[in-house]
């Protein structure tokens, strides 16, 4: 046999079409038509949940009111980004987990309108506790996606 | 669990652990339960159950179990597949011995992102309407991991460092921040290989002369998936399960055995792991780390193998960890270890297994 073994490239290039349900689809349809964040409230813990879900994972039970939350909250946590990975956007670009004001849990998306050039600089300004306010795209940009909506730093 | 019937107690009696071969996955696979079994001078007849663990997304194949289950001797066996860690596959085997139903159960797990667009694939375990349009892999959570560490404590990055040399490991990367905190040399290498273990009856494993690794106690936990941000500085499901393996092993003090392996996906992650697995106080990990008592030659070693720095295929940490223990403890380094495993896109996935050699 040889000693050059060779190796079979393939492709794939599927669709899924994800059910997103009642919840997920109201929660997307105030952002993409009113420009707002809304959280359901678990009627045992009483959490306000956001992202929102139609059910409270810890309780285990229906959640059940809508409450709308933020726009200012709070950076849980974050990283920002400097390697160029597949599928993903181009480095550096900063994410960070806030909770929004009047949430109880945190919610993950891009912090922009930061230089991040200098990570430890960068770092210091994302660093935990720090205040941010949601930013939420232009109506006619929206499509009732997780980007229609950033983050910046407050000053 | 520390006290079952020789007939219901699982050991781990033999282990493989091979890297990359330049075969094929299903060559490699072979070979590396050939091993096993030549090794231990046994044949697949003395295999009552196989336990498989394998991911479809990393291997390029659904469902992968079917079409790597004859490399690894599934023909006319009873077999089982894990799809989310080899540490799953493991208690799935454990389980079989303790409930009598097997004498011997192989279990092997294996992991070549040589071949996978480990970064795509990462992604798809990204829930669908309020992550994945973001995107994110291991790397990127991780550093969000980490971050909400130091957030906690107060601890400087550089603390990473420190975890490293306590390992003995050569910085594979340099200064590059991947994520923040993260650099380059935090990083485990992405090597190929496979792992495999073979857990037995102690009455089996006395009855062919074997020497024995019992599993004296287990425990599994599961974090949120939901619950991140600060949440992601804490090993919740870690501390849950440590106190589960704990209870059933009847070992009232971690910090008394000879050595604990750790899933060091990140040097934040063995600092995080040092507070779940109760070997320090919460905050204390760095405490801990400084004074010497989890280096190579203190009283609780940690990670001296070199940890997943070392070269440990992903997919397959938790049954590796596993497997380095128990080759420890048959060579005689120790009778006791406590074993951290963590699979899942931020670790949220923790199983503890408290070993014991005879």
């Amino acid at each position: 046999m040889t000693d050059a073994t060779r190796t079979i490239e393939e492709k794939w290039d599927l669709t899924y079409r994800h059910a997103a349900g009642p919840v997920v689809s109201h929660f997307y349809d105030r952002l993409q038509s009113d420009g707002v964040l809304v959280g359901r409230r678990c009627p045992q813990c009483t959490r306000v949940l956001v992202p929102p879900r139609s059910f409270c994972d810890r309780c285990y039970v229906d959640t059940e009111d809508w409450i709308e939350v933020g726009p200012e909250g709070v950076v849980e946590t974050f990283t920002v980004v400097y390697r160029e990975f597949q599928s993903l956007p181009e480095p550096p670009y900063a994410m960070a987990y806030v909770r929004l004001d009047g949430a109880d849990t945190a919610i993950l998306n891009y912090v922009r309108g930061l230089d991040l050039r200098e990570p430890v600089a960068a770092a210091a300004a994302l660093r935990p506790g720090t205040r941010a306010r949601l930013v939420v795209d232009e109506p006619q940009r929206r499509q009732g996606r997780i980007t229609d909506f950033w983050f910046e730093l407050l000053p | 669990m520390s006290a079952l019937p020789a007939d219901t107690q699982p050991c781990l009696v033999a282990t493989t652990r091979r890297g990359p071969t330049g075969d094929s996955l299903e060559e490699s696979l072979y070979g590396t339960v050939r091993a096993l079994l030549d090794g231990a001078g046994l044949g697949l007849d003395d295999i009552d159950h196989i336990a498989i663990a394998s991911s479809d997304g990393l291997d390029g194949r659904a469902i992968s179990s079917m079409v790597t289950g004859p490399a690894v001797g599934v023909y006319r066996h009873d077999t089982i597949n894990s799809s989310s860690s080899g540490e799953h596959a493991l208690i799935l085997a454990c389980l079989r011995i303790m409930a009598g139903r097997s004498r011997t159960v192989l279990t092997v797990n294996w992991g070549h992102p040589s071949e996978a667009p480990v970064d795509a694939v990462q992604r798809l375990e990204l829930e669908p309407f309020f992550h994945r349009g973001l995107g994110g892999n291991h790397t990127v959570f991780h550093g969000l991991q980490a971050s909400a560490y130091l957030g906690r404590t107060g601890l400087d990055p550089g603390v990473a460092d420190e975890v490293l040399r306590k390992n003995g490991v050569a910085a594979q990367g340099g200064d590059e921040v991947v994520a923040w905190p993260l650099r380059a040399r935090h990083l485990p290498p992405q090597v190929d290989g496979s792992v495999a273990v073979l857990v037995a009856s102690a009455a089996w494993a006395a009855s062919r002369g074997l020497p024995a690794v019992h599993v004296t106690g287990i425990g599994w936990n599961t974090s949120s998936f939901w619950e991140r941000g600060a949440a992601l500085g804490r090993l919740e499901s870690l501390a849950a399960a440590a106190a589960q393996a704990y209870g059933r092993a009847g070992l009232p003090d971690p910090a008394a055995v000879d050595f604990v392996e750790t899933t060091d996906l990140t040097p934040f992650h063995e600092l995080m792991a040092y507070e779940a697995l109760g070997l320090c106080g919460d905050g204390e990990a760095v405490d801990l780390l400084r004074s010497g008592a989890t280096a190579p030659d203190g009283a609780t070693p940690v990670n001296r193998s070199g940890g997943l720095h070392a070269g440990v295929p992903p997919f397959a940490h938790g049954l590796d960890r596993v497997a380095v223990a128990a080759e420890a403890l048959l060579a005689g380094q120790g009778r006791r270890a406590l074993v951290h495993a963590a699979s899942g896109l931020a670790a949220q996935n923790n199983s503890v297994f408290v070993l014991r050699s005879e």
